[in-house]
């Protein structure tokens, strides 16, 4: 069996993942405007490059949802069908995850969630998404 | 004012059986195209080269120029810009001709995902390398363009509401038209009830909904307008061309699912080539999923945003219809060579070579193509009659 793909960091995203591995979901936050984003070396609303690592709650609501039910890595292959979530985080950036314990049948976007740290392999996280009730 | 008409189509492969190489292919496309226009190899002098975001350099990039033997080039690159790259290279080539940089351009994209055996899920599942949060992707499970664009389906149905069934009309149009071109691979009658048993790949998008890779090569040649009067096929000019990049993050205030780059290419290329949305006569669109479909035509402004479903529910993108759509059966029922799919049934349609599927009225075609998560968009507006210079 072939094995799950994992995380692969690079030097942008590097203390998201090492934050994943120490229990914490970490985002950027600006020091000089205090908006709040991920994936970008420059602040998205003030295009400073001032930016810190902070803990975010992990709650947030579903922005985009699939169900695979196609086997395109054998690693899946015991788990379709599976769904996958593009969640909003309440700070604002959007995360992509696993999305666990939801029905076949129920509309996923606009659910509320909060995130899971997943170890998905041996020293390998990743965030995984779980419904709340509404707040 | 732009001087530029499409006078050359080579079209190699377009199969899901092993072939040659994308190298070899797109030579052979590039010569077939030369030939079509009636142009000497020697009288290539550019060459624009795009491949498939997963293809390397190696196996199609600057090295195509040795293997079609073209050795008098003026202008030789390769370009980028992921979905949108075959129409980018028109572009460049239209801008390269009117300027006299080069006098005649091939423009190619070539791909061979499908080796002996290979299914589209494996080649296409995890051919693009993702690094950093990107690679969330993957451990999540969410692979091919069919898991992105099933998460932007979900987006827009969930929005305004889009049924199975307006889905699946795009597929059933796509399919109505394929069985009249002998070059599309999927031919039998396709009908909702089919559609909507057809299995899931990524939900809400089912079999149908998704692209129909093929090993293949597509080549344009570009010219003047005057150099066209002279050649051997009848000239598709010109008349207006536009992109559009939003380059919108994955943040809160900004809808990556709906939208994208169409409306400002639109918005350049129909002033270019000074029509409105009214006067186009038919669409060729970049539709590796039904939902871009719908996508490109409400950021052109043939319907309003989210009424895109309504628009396609009574087979006015069909065959007969009103707004003939993909008519040659774009990616979804005809094959998947990415921006050179509706490049080249424009020129079909525009020349009067389209047999049993030829459109009646064909005075201006928008040509569309999209690449990553709606993220770079690039578009051409076609004619066989010249601009107004």
């Amino acid at each position: 069996m072939t094995s799950r793909p994992l995380p692969a960091p690079d030097a942008l995203s590097a203390p998201f993942f090492e934050g994943l591995a120490k229990g914490r979901l970490l985002i950027q936050t600006c020091r000089t405007c205090g908006a709040h984003q991920l994936g970008s070396e420059r602040c998205l609303r003030c295009r400073s490059e001032d930016l810190d690592w902070t803990t975010a709650e992990g709650r947030g609501r579903i922005h985009a949802a699939t169900i695979m039910h196609t086997v395109f890595h054998p690693a899946f292959a015991g788990e379709v069908p599976y769904a996958v979530a593009l969640v909003e985080l309440d700070e604002g950036p959007r995360l992509l995850g696993g999305l666990r314990g939801v029905a076949a049948d129920e509309a996923l976007v606009g659910r509320r969630v909060r995130t899971v740290i997943a170890e998905i392999a041996p020293n390998a996280y990743a965030p995984v998404f779980e419904p709340v009730q509404e707040d | 004012m732009l001087n530029a008409a499409i006078v050359g189509l080579g079209m190699e492969g377009l199969t899901r059986a092993p072939t040659a190489s994308a190298r070899t292919l797109a030579a052979r496309a590039v010569l077939a195209a030369a030939a079509d226009a009636g142009l000497q190899p020697q009288e290539i002098d550019g060459l624009l080269v795009c491949r498939s975001g997963g293809a390397s350099e190696a196996e199609l990039g600057l090295n195509l120029q040795r293997a079609a033997v073209l050795p008098n080039l003026k202008l030789l690159q390769v370009s980028y810009a992921e979905g949108a790259s075959s129409i980018a290279n028109i572009q460049l080539a239209a801008m390269a001709v009117t300027h006299g940089l080069a006098t005649a351009v091939a423009c190619v994209f070539a791909d061979a995902p499908l080796a002996n055996g290979a299914s589209s899920r494996e080649a296409f599942g995890q051919r693009k390398a993702a690094e950093g949060l990107d690679s969330l992707r993957y451990t999540a499970g969410l692979f091919g363009g069919a898991g992105i664009f099933a998460l932007a389906a979900s987006r827009y149905i969930a929005r305004y509401g889009a049924t199975p069934e307006q889905f699946g009309a795009v597929a059933i149009a796509a399919r109505a038209w394929a069985r009249m071109n002998p070059s599309a691979v999927f031919r039998e009658p396709l009908t909702l009830e089919t559609y909507l048993a057809s299995r899931w790949i990524a939900e809400p998008l089912r079999l149908y909904d998704c692209a129909t890779p093929v090993n293949g090569a597509i080549a344009v040649i570009v010219t003047t307008a005057e150099r066209a009067a002279d050649l051997a096929r009848p000239a598709v000019h010109i008349l207006g061309m536009g992109q559009g990049h939003p380059g919108a993050p994955d943040q809160a205030g900004f809808e990556r699912e709906i939208g994208g780059g169409g409306a400002a290419a639109g918005a350049t290329a129909f002033a270019m080539a000074r029509i409105g949305v009214d006067d186009v006569d038919l669409c060729q669109f970049y539709d590796a999923f039904t939902y871009i479909t719908l996508n490109t035509l409400e950021a052109y402004g043939f319907c309003e945003p989210g009424e895109a479903g309504g628009f396609v529910a009574d087979g006015r993108i069909a065959p007969g219809g009103a707004l003939p759509v993909n008519t040659g059966g774009g990616h979804l029922s005809g094959f998947y060579l990415q921006g050179m799919t509706p490049v080249s049934e424009a020129v079909i349609q525009l020349r009067g070579d389209g047999g049993e599927r030829q459109c009646p009225k064909t005075d201006i075609a928008l040509v569309t193509n999209e690449g990553g998560r709606f993220d770079h968009h690039a578009c051409l507006v076609l004619s066989p009659h010249m601009g107004r210079r």
